[in-house]
């Protein structure tokens, strides 16, 4: 679905959010060392029907920031509202229904089955909570499972009897059960094989259209993201670094780091590889990230402000949004810039 | 990259003898690695590709696993009939191993440089101080800064893009003629993965060793491989230089995997090429060629015989009756 078919108001809003985890040393004297900024003033929004893509490495942000959206984290700062409502106080019965709303599949389909269930009753669990009568539940656990092309037959089996692809279209299942407006897909494909990942994105796809689910999609791989993603969200060590239509990003690399992951997509075929922006170092540990920049450690056209000022996010073009000093209005690094976007598109 | 084979796989079989029955994981394979050349094995887990490579190394896993049939000639020499004891000398000296967890290949109670010295000493015999000027220039090899400092520390220390350069290091300190790499950059971040393959290449020119490389990602075969031999349920169904594997690739199975990979390049969206079904049981594999169940030009004889073997071009070959009516 293009972001044109899907309704203006967002459905989910992320509004400057922040997590900090403090840390210390010692068990029963605890010192209080530091803190962890594991997602660090963030924003965007989720509209009805669309999916927003999140992408980047280990350390980044993205497993915190779909924990805050699922409402298994509270905030340090910041608001995350669903429908126009702030989801971090809900309580009781608005939080039971907060979480029939906000639904998610994780990316081990071999761990977050119970094993001890049969698939019918682990699709029909939320339905339970929900307090539902039982012959409603059966039809409606039959309609999943022909949803995502399993048999009604299969309710009675356990997940040991399915292979990864199908497991994961259980739990894909169970997380419509409830009708959620959102799910969050944890690198859903990645544990995957080759083979049935199209089938999984493909089935994706299919519910999206016919229930009008959005989905909030957290993966490292850019290629899945442009083929599922409306928007794409690039996260380098808790902030936001390049934000924009998944469109206009893959047509218009603006970040060096995205410029670099975009190098790292290993390309689908040989003989097309031109330059590429290959980063030294590891990536800095989130405990003491660096200064600035928080790239500029790897980052191949760093300059000196870099390691001073943090650049802000800001437009760069309708809907497109980039933290970079290189896009300073006025700057005098146009030029740089636009060898820094003919490096990485490359052809 | 020469013409001269440094190994050959011919008609290797290798059986899990369960309870259940016997599993068919490696039925048939052979494949000729050429010196200085990096081949790419592909294919889905449970393929086999990695227990190709234990038949090769002897490294089989406990609990019902053995090689029937076959020949390993490394050097011309059927290594599956040599005695443990000579194995052990020729691994890591001529063959060595990359496996895909550098979590789980460096033991946790010894330090980067005892493990790595270890690796040296077996080969040199030399002086601590020797071995330990040679650890740290292996360490500088394989790109890790202050190696000085680095070799003390233990594998929880470091980071696992810094750990597989490790494994790196120990791997081809012997300098190996063979470097067999399983999947050696799957548990890595994706911009460190970069890093690892280009480093591999980087050691690879410096000694000329060939690579025989392991993966299911097509990305990484286009990038590192000059040959790729495409694995599906225990046999090797399609192999041939990579542009034309690429470009055309003869088997179903391979048109369908390459299909299937959403692509970096055209306009977003869109619906991708699907495989239907599931490789079948490696417990009861059909007669006839294994991917028939999915294959969307099957016939009637492909249910009843495995197909032939049949040149495309060149050194392309693939296993399909359909190519063999041509």
């Amino acid at each position: 679905m293009s972001p044109g078919q899907a309704s203006a108001e967002p459905l989910l809003r992320v509004d400057n959010v922040s997590k900090y985890y403090a840390f210390g040393k010692g068990v029963l004297v605890a010192r209080r060392l530091g803190q962890i900024k594991a997602v660090d003033g963030i924003s965007f929004s989720i509209r009805p029907g669309e999916t927003v893509g999140l992408v980047g490495e280990s350390g980044c942000g993205k497993t915190t920031t779909s924990r805050l959206i699922l409402n298994l984290e509270t905030p340090t700062a910041g608001e995350v509202r669903l429908e126009g409502q702030p989801i971090h106080n809900l309580k009781g019965e608005a939080l039971t229904a907060f979480r029939g709303k906000v639904q998610a599949v994780f990316q081990d389909p071999w761990s977050s089955l119970n094993p001890r269930m049969t698939v019918g009753r682990t699709i029909a669990e939320s339905l339970i909570v929900a307090g539902w009568e039982r012959p409603r539940i059966a039809a409606r656990v039959a309609e999943l499972l022909d949803q995502v092309r399993l048999e009604a037959a299969h309710a009675q089996l356990y997940p040991h009897e399915f292979s990864g692809g199908q497991r994961q279209r259980i739990a894909l299942a169970a997380a419509l059960a409830s009708r959620p407006g959102l799910i969050v897909l944890d690198e859903p494909i990645s544990a995957l094989d080759v083979s049935i990942r199209a089938q999984m994105m493909n089935l994706l796809k299919d519910i999206q259209t016919h229930d009008n689910v959005a989905y909030l999609l957290v993966a490292h791989d850019l290629a899945t993201v442009r083929h599922m993603a409306d928007q794409t969200v690039v996260m380098y060590l808790g902030k936001v670094v390049e934000h924009a239509p998944t469109q206009t990003l893959f047509d218009d690399v603006r970040h060096p780091y995205t410029q670099a992951l975009f190098s790292a997509v290993l390309l689908a075929r040989p003989g097309q590889l031109k330059e590429e922006v290959v980063l030294t170092g590891e990536i800095p540990s989130p405990l003491s990230p660096p200064s600035g920049c928080r790239f500029h450690t790897r980052c191949p056209l760093a300059m000196p402000r870099c390691a001073n000022a943090e650049p802000p996010l800001r437009e760069v073009s309708p809907g497109h949004r980039v933290a970079c000093h290189l896009y300073e209005i006025g700057g005098d690094s146009a030029v740089s810039a636009a060898g820094a976007r003919s490096v990485a598109t490359g052809g | 990259m020469s013409n001269e084979n440094v190994l050959e796989v011919r008609d290797l079989v290798t059986y899990f003898f369960l309870r259940r029955g016997v599993v068919k994981a490696v039925d048939g394979v052979s494949f000729d690695l050429k010196r200085g050349e990096v081949l790419g094995l592909v294919g889905e887990s449970g393929c086999g590709k990695s227990l190709t490579a234990l038949s090769i190394m002897r490294l089989l896993p406990k609990g019902g696993a053995r090689t029937l049939r076959g020949a390993v000639r490394l050097g011309g020499e059927n290594i599956l009939t040599r005695s443990p004891r000579q194995m052990r000398e020729i691994r890591g000296r001529r063959i060595s191993m990359i496996l895909q967890d550098p979590q789980t290949s460096l033991n946790p109670v010894f330090s980067v440089g005892e493990q790595l010295r270890e690796a040296i000493f077996r080969r040199t015999r030399g002086s601590k101080a020797e071995v330990m000027r040679e650890a740290v220039e292996a360490l500088r090899r394989v790109e890790i800064a202050a190696p000085d400092q680095r070799i003390g520390q233990f594998p929880h220390q470091m980071s696992g893009g810094m750990k597989q350069r490790v494994v790196g290091a120990i791997a081809v300190c012997g300098q190996p003629e063979v470097l067999i790499a399983d999947e050696p950059t799957t548990a890595l971040d994706v911009t460190i993965q970069l890093q690892y393959l280009k480093l591999l290449k980087r050691l690879q020119a410096e000694t000329g060793m060939a690579i025989l490389f392991i993966t299911h990602d097509f990305g990484v075969v286009a990038r590192m491989c000059d040959r790729v031999a495409v694995m599906y349920a225990g046999r090797i169904v399609e192999c041939g230089p990579v542009v034309q594997i690429f470009e055309h690739p003869s088997h179903p199975y391979t048109q369908a995997l390459i299909a299937s990979v959403p692509r970096m390049s055209g306009t977003v969206g869109g619906r991708l090429a699907t495989i239907d079904g599931q490789p079948p049981s490696l417990l009861d594999l059909p007669a006839g060629c294994r991917f028939a169940a999915r294959c969307a030009h099957v016939q009637a004889r492909c249910r009843d015989t495995y197909p032939p073997t049949v040149t495309v071009a060149g050194e392309h070959t693939a296993d399909c009756w359909r190519l063999g009516a041509q």
